[in-house]
């Protein structure tokens, strides 16, 4: 039952004011509460299906980690979230999140280890834990009964997270500190205003689309870039047949980055993903996976003149080594939409010839059978 | 005591305790489930689900690490005080699942949270309200066959307790409902949840749940912890 | 909870507790309309409070188990209305053929938090006295659960009508698919 002592509180409000406000003590108490809630957020990941499990990529995203932080990277555990759009993290109990979105924007391993190594560093000079103590200021009670009873999604806590920023003051530490792990693991360090430029120009383009929260946490601005320029001009650019680790990063990721394209097309961003498929198409003019992928993105977004379009890209694709099979059932969607029937046909005729193990046969098969009726 | 405090207390302790669910064949029979009588059956322990921390004036919740590991090892102390002479326990220690073992665990222990949680928050639906028949299917039967046990128990618990800032205001706040005026007191909360499954039949054949609006027991202390284990165990058919 | 005398209800109500009638309804077994979409259920279920053109249906609450009827969904919108959703809704387009509607499902469920979400099957079916596509699929929810499910649907003057059904794969699908596919068998458009 309720025992409201008046004596207590006073006596209590008392040893509060002699405290004095938050001292060591009470920071080290509060930096402890926020791992234990960290600890729990990420058992909840890890049972939730939101990791991308993949042993070799993870082994190369904990070679690069290693490679920038050293020795020390064994505090850390890395995860690859199902999520698209461009986001890294870190979380104060030694977690590095980042989304694959992020994975399919990166351009080399130096860009990267870079990631990394600036989410490291936050993590290492305490920044993560005062801005999760800002946002664990944002949760009330009522958000207490439902992450107990379970009926809040492991999201909207970390949607709180994202709403806050860094100062230019933990920004700029990180940066000064991430140039010179850059060039001392053996990176260009021009990757770095590289990087942020790039996602800088992506942003004033098409506006705040949710696909750059990073950005949103990393608070960046032509001085921040200009000043990273003149960092990195100071430090020796390695010697090295490949310094920005394009190659690598290229390789370790390739096989994976059909199915990242085909997530990040759901998120329906496609002014955002259109940039980046420029961008990559640019690097790879060759690629039938990309030029199938830019189709997509028309026949998702079904604009004027995207039907035409896409089918054209479908076109080109077609035949080349990476390009997927689902590149007939798309031309023939298209088709269908656009009333060229025989093309249709041919198209998932020849679909259902490749992809005998489609789980949409029988639907196709009726389709090209509705195509047959008058 | 003047009227209104009192009918808000009594109105508190209306809402603060639901009585534990049985399921009907441990009625029926005086055992819990069919076959082993509870007393000759293993009993798993998952560890136990536990959050202890201060609740500010604004209402925000600050787990405190130092007060979650006391609680953990009181409650732990607790369940085996009350449960080791009766019957055979064994914890579950997360960490030192082979990984055989872990992705059945996995699969068991997920679904059996969810369908704790269900039975909270969702006992009360007019589909569910005149029966007990929750279920976590077959994802206990590999739990069962690698350890020989044929139940399971799972607990959580959280408690918040005022900060000195929210004491203050209660004080206040208790005024104003001495007054007879209706106030909703916001002092710190206990919750606590319990589960008993049947790792053979798959049913949750005992369900205990407890939220009141002042603090049943101390968590840190370890007589706190078992007024709350004991709160909440009670009717456990053991 | 235990009854309370009328104004011990008041104090309660101020104290948090909810005893509200605006909460969820039993549909008790029978012919039920849903709005355009008549169907005939032989178990009962919670209705739990929605936005039309949805209802939701559950059995043991929507963690376990949920039937989301749409009678007449619009061009342009989504599926499940959660305000959670970052970016560009997925939004139903009426001249959707059975493949971008499995797609549309697909998709809907992943903006709601699935994870792992797979097709398993997707093709014609007959519904509600038409031509209709059913899509059937695995996916893991936000708290991990492995759910299974299955969607009907069909397109009729540019509105989406649909029966879906989503539930823990253990227990909980295999016990009440059999139910819900009688649902769909024998829904009718009105």
């Amino acid at each position: 039952m309720v025992r409201p002592t008046i004596g207590a509180a006073r006596g209590l409000l008392v040893a509060l004011l002699l405290a004095g406000c938050a001292g060591p003590q009470e920071l080290a108490t509060t930096e402890a509460g926020l791992r234990l809630a960290a600890d729990e957020a990420e058992a909840r990941l890890r049972a939730s299906g939101r990791v991308v499990r993949d042993p070799e990529l993870d082994a190369y995203l904990r070679r690069v980690l290693c490679r920038i932080v050293g020795e020390r990277c064994a505090e850390f555990r890395l995860y690859v979230l199902d999520q698209p759009g461009f986001n890294a993290a870190a979380w104060p109990n030694g977690v590095i999140e980042i989304r694959k979105g992020a994975l399919l924007r990166l351009e080399n391993e130096a860009q990267l280890a870079l990631v990394l190594g600036h989410e490291a560093i936050h993590y290492q000079n305490r920044h993560v834990a005062q801005l999760w103590g800002r946002a664990e200021q944002a949760v009330g009670v009522g958000a207490l009964v439902g992450t107990v009873l379970g009926l809040r999604p492991i999201g909207e806590a970390m949607g709180v997270l994202a709403a806050l920023s860094y100062s230019r003051d933990m920004e700029r530490e990180a940066d000064r500190l991430g140039l010179e792990r850059l060039a001392a693991a053996g990176y260009d360090p021009n990757e770095a205003p590289r990087l942020w430029a790039a996602l800088l120009e992506e942003k004033a383009r098409i506006g705040d689309s949710g696909q750059l929260a990073f950005l949103s946490t990393h608070p960046t601005d032509a001085e921040r870039i200009a000043e990273l320029r003149a960092g990195a001009a100071r430090l020796p650019v390695p010697v090295s047949a490949d310094p920005t680790g394009r190659a690598a990063y290229r390789a370790a990721t390739a096989r994976r980055r059909g199915a990242w394209l085909a997530a990040e097309l759901r998120a329906r961003s496609f002014a955002a993903s259109e940039i980046l498929l420029d961008r990559l198409r640019a690097a790879e003019p060759e690629s039938g996976e990309l030029l199938f992928f830019a189709g997509e993105l028309r026949r998702l977004r079904d604009g004027p003149g995207d039907a035409e379009a896409a089918l054209a890209l479908y076109e080109k694709a077609r035949g080349r080594p990476d390009t997927p099979v689902e590149v007939w059932r798309s031309t023939g969607l298209v088709a269908l939409r656009l009333g060229r029937r025989a093309a249709a046909k041919d198209a998932l005729a020849t679909y259902l010839a490749r992809a005998p193990t489609a789980p949409d046969r029988a639907l196709i098969e009726q389709m090209l059978e509705d195509q047959d009726r008058p | 005591m003047r009227f209104g405090l009192a009918i808000l207390m009594l109105a508190l302790a209306g809402c603060a305790m639901t009585e534990p669910k049985v399921a009907p064949e441990a009625l029926a029979t005086g055992s819990v489930g069919s076959g082993a009588r509870i007393e000759e059956a293993k009993v798993l322990l998952l560890p136990p689900d536990l959050k202890v921390g201060e609740v500010g004036v604004a209402g925000q919740f600050k787990p405190r690490a130092d007060w979650t590991e006391q609680a953990a090892r009181n409650v732990m102390a607790a369940l085996e005080t009350k449960l080791a002479g009766r019957v055979r326990l064994e914890r579950i220690d997360e960490a030192s699942l082979d990984p055989a073992e872990r992705a059945d665990y996995e699969r068991f222990a997920t679904l059996a949270r969810a369908v704790g949680q269900s039975i909270v928050a969702y006992g009360q639906l007019p589909t569910r309200r005149d029966r007990f028949d929750w279920s976590v299917g077959e994802t206990g039967w590999p739990l069962a066959r690698s350890r020989g046990a044929r139940y399971a128990l799972l607990v959580q618990m959280v408690d918040t307790h005022a900060s000195g800032e929210l004491i203050g205001l209660n004080v206040a706040s208790f005024a104003v409902a001495a007054l007879g005026l209706p106030a909703v007191i916001r002092t710190g909360a206990h919750y606590g949840r319990a589960d008993l499954v049947d790792l053979e039949t798959g049913r949750v054949v005992w369900h205990n749940f407890m939220l009141s609006q002042s603090p049943v027991a101390d968590l840190r202390t370890l007589s706190g912890a078992e007024t709350a284990v004991e709160a909440l165990l009670r009717a456990l058919p053991i | 909870m235990r009854k309370l005398p009328l104004f011990l209800v008041l104090v309660a109500l101020l104290a948090g507790c909810e005893l509200g009638p605006q909460g969820p309804v039993l549909v008790s077994p029978g012919p039920v309309a849903a709005g355009r979409l008549a169907v005939q259920t032989d178990v009962a279920w919670t209705q739990m409070p929605s936005k039309p053109p949805r209802r939701l249906w559950t059995v043991y609450g929507p963690l376990l188990d949920l039937v989301v009827l749409v009678d007449g969904l619009e061009e342009g919108q989504q599926l499940f209305s959660s305000e959670a959703s970052a970016g560009t809704p997925v939004a139903f387009r009426a001249a959707a053929t059975g493949a971008e509607l499995g797609e549309f499902v697909l998709d809907s469920l992943r903006r709601e938090g699935a994870s792992a979400v797979s097709l398993d099957s997707l093709r014609p079916v007959a519904f509600a006295g038409g031509e209709g596509v059913r899509a059937e699929f695995r996916l893991r929810d936000d708290r991990g659960v492995a759910k299974r499910g299955f969607a009907v649907a069909r397109v009729i003057d540019g509105r989406l009508f649909m029966i879906l059904f989503v539930a823990a794969e253990d227990h909980y699908f295999p016990s009440l698919a059999p139910a819900v596919e009688r649902i769909v068998e024998s829904a009718r458009i009105v």
